[in-house]
């Protein structure tokens, strides 16, 4: 797939702010079972409106996509009492809201992704091992591991899926001081 | 399954089987319109396709030969659990077969990795050797670090390579037809086509035509030199150091010129930036002009020549005109 600009603007500007948006639509909205259909509701509207413009300061533009988003939502919803509506309408971004937020980098990164590998069900993640660390192709890893490579195929659709919401919604944990022990912090902050 | 969940399945699938080496091109016709569907689907996918490249960082963990992976069998021994022990040769013999499939197939060398960067992208890549790499807008190349020698071919693009010290394993970068070898050093090479420009930031590398039976000499370029090559042309230029400084901000995502014409400051934004700058006028674009910009940030420079300039700026969606 080639990516556009505005494709290479949602990756880079848009993506890290997952955890912090997943955090705030809990916050403020108590449907679990939502939570999926808001976010992707969300990057659309944020996703199509950036491409007629794309906006200069990309985390209150989320967030107040995200807010007007909960506001439709609860006042098409007739069971939601009125108060919820009012305090969406007076909710106000706060100063986590508004930081900038980056992937880490580097070292951190490698970290990062080495806790998301490890918290994969054990064939899952040999077989993204493999693939990654190792750089096997997925016929390479089926002969290895002696399975077919329709079960690689499966269990790497698992796994992308799994740690995109390691690193993205969940956010992962860091326990290393210095620079993980920062982000870490910043994390449980936001 | 919520509707979301049930397109981030779709989209893991799509991912998964264009991960294989299989991928024809009805898979790829396949992909573009379910991508072309809905933006629902198309974010779907790219969430999960960045988070599948952020994984390709992971390579840096890989061990550097059998030996070592042998001795970690071999460490466990000495603890008398028979459950220890049997572990150890277990992992010993997996990890054997699985290296000796591999040589078996490829030779005496690992699998080479491929990296490529679209445009306006930068990545940071580390190779198993320790080497760091970091590449540049629109790059593509493919790396081959084992025990025989440590190889990178720069099929497209520009890269930083920031290499390990290894006397016994020279650090060999092939860019069309030249050849870069180093021992440990930073340095940059930017591939146009035929032409091959390397900057050194420090140490030395030697550069030389990529043919083994030809009889030219190879250039040595030191701290602080360029060098253009193209076809049998080769042209070493002693730079300030603040230039070179320049030359490489593009790591930092930035574009410094420095008494640069308007047509190379233009050719230099639209290596980053699909909408491409046109200048329409020969006496605009020999314009001279300095700063410093964001290499996404062609709005910004446009308004500057606007303003600062008063040349008349026409944005007609696909590309943008600069004229008087």
């Amino acid at each position: 797939m080639l990516l556009s600009e505005l494709d290479i603007w949602f990756v880079s500007e848009v993506l890290p702010l997952e955890l912090s948006l997943m955090r705030f639509l809990r916050r403020n909205w108590r449907e679990e079972s939502d939570m999926l259909d808001l976010r992707q509701e969300i990057y659309v509207r944020i996703y199509e409106s950036a491409a007629r413009a794309i906006p200069d300061q990309v985390k209150p533009f989320v967030f107040t996509t995200a807010r007007n988003l909960l506001i439709d939502r609860a006042r098409r919803a007739q069971i939601v009492s009125i108060e919820t509506v009012a305090d969406l309408d007076s909710l106000e971004l706060g100063v986590n809201e508004l930081t900038p937020e980056r992937h880490a980098a580097g070292r951190a990164e490698l970290r990062m992704l080495q806790i998301a590998l490890e918290a994969l069900p054990p064939r899952c993640r040999r077989v993204v091992e493999l693939r990654k660390i190792e750089g096997l192709s997925q016929r390479d890893v089926a002969t290895q591991l002696g399975i077919t490579e329709d079960t690689v195929e499966r269990q790497v659709a698992n796994g992308v899926r799994a740690l995109a919401d390691a690193l993205l919604s969940k956010g992962v944990q860091l326990k290393t001081k210095a620079f993980g022990g920062v982000l870490a912090k910043k994390r449980l902050l936001s | 399954m919520s509707d979301a969940e049930k397109i981030e399945a779709i989209a893991a699938e799509y991912l998964a089987r264009r991960d294989n080496s299989a991928w024809t091109d009805e898979n790829q016709q396949a992909l573009d319109s379910w991508l072309a569907e809905s933006t629902t689907h198309r974010i779907a996918y790219l969430r999960l396709s960045h988070v599948w490249q952020r994984g390709d960082r992971l390579s840096a963990l890989r061990s550097p030969g059998p030996q070592a992976k042998q001795k970690i069998g071999v460490t466990r021994l000495p603890h008398f659990s028979m459950q220890r022990v049997a572990a150890g040769i277990v992992v010993a013999v997996v990890l054997g077969a699985g290296w000796f499939g591999w040589y078996g197939l490829n030779g005496d060398s690992s699998p080479s990795l491929h990296y490529s960067t679209a445009v306006g992208a930068r990545e940071s890549v580390a190779l198993a050797d320790g080497s760091r790499l970091i590449l540049n807008t629109d790059t593509r190349l493919r790396a081959a670090v084992n025990k025989a020698g440590r190889k990178v071919w720069l099929e497209q693009g520009e890269a930083f390579f920031e290499v390990a010290h290894d006397s016994s394993r020279p650090f060999v970068v092939f860019a069309g037809d030249r050849r870069i070898t180093v021992l440990g050093t930073r340095f940059s090479v930017r591939r146009h086509g035929d032409e091959v420009e390397v900057v050194v930031e420090e140490g030395r590398v030697q550069v030389a035509p990529q043919l083994a039976q030809t009889t030219v000499t190879p250039t040595v370029v030191t701290r602080n030199q360029k060098i253009v090559s193209e076809g049998g042309n080769v042209l070493v230029v002693l730079k300030p150091a603040a230039q070179i400084v320049n030359e490489l901000s593009w790591r930092q995502g930035k574009l410094v010129f420095d008494q640069m014409t308007l047509a190379e400051a233009a050719a230099e934004f639209n290596r980053y930036n699909v909408k491409k700058l046109v200048i329409a006028d020969s006496a605009v674009a020999a314009m001279r002009i300095g700063g410093s910009f964001d290499t996404g940030n062609v709005v910004g420079f446009t308004k500057l020549l606007q303003q600062g300039f008063a040349l008349t700026v026409n944005d007609n969606g696909a590309e943008i005109k600069i004229s008087k």
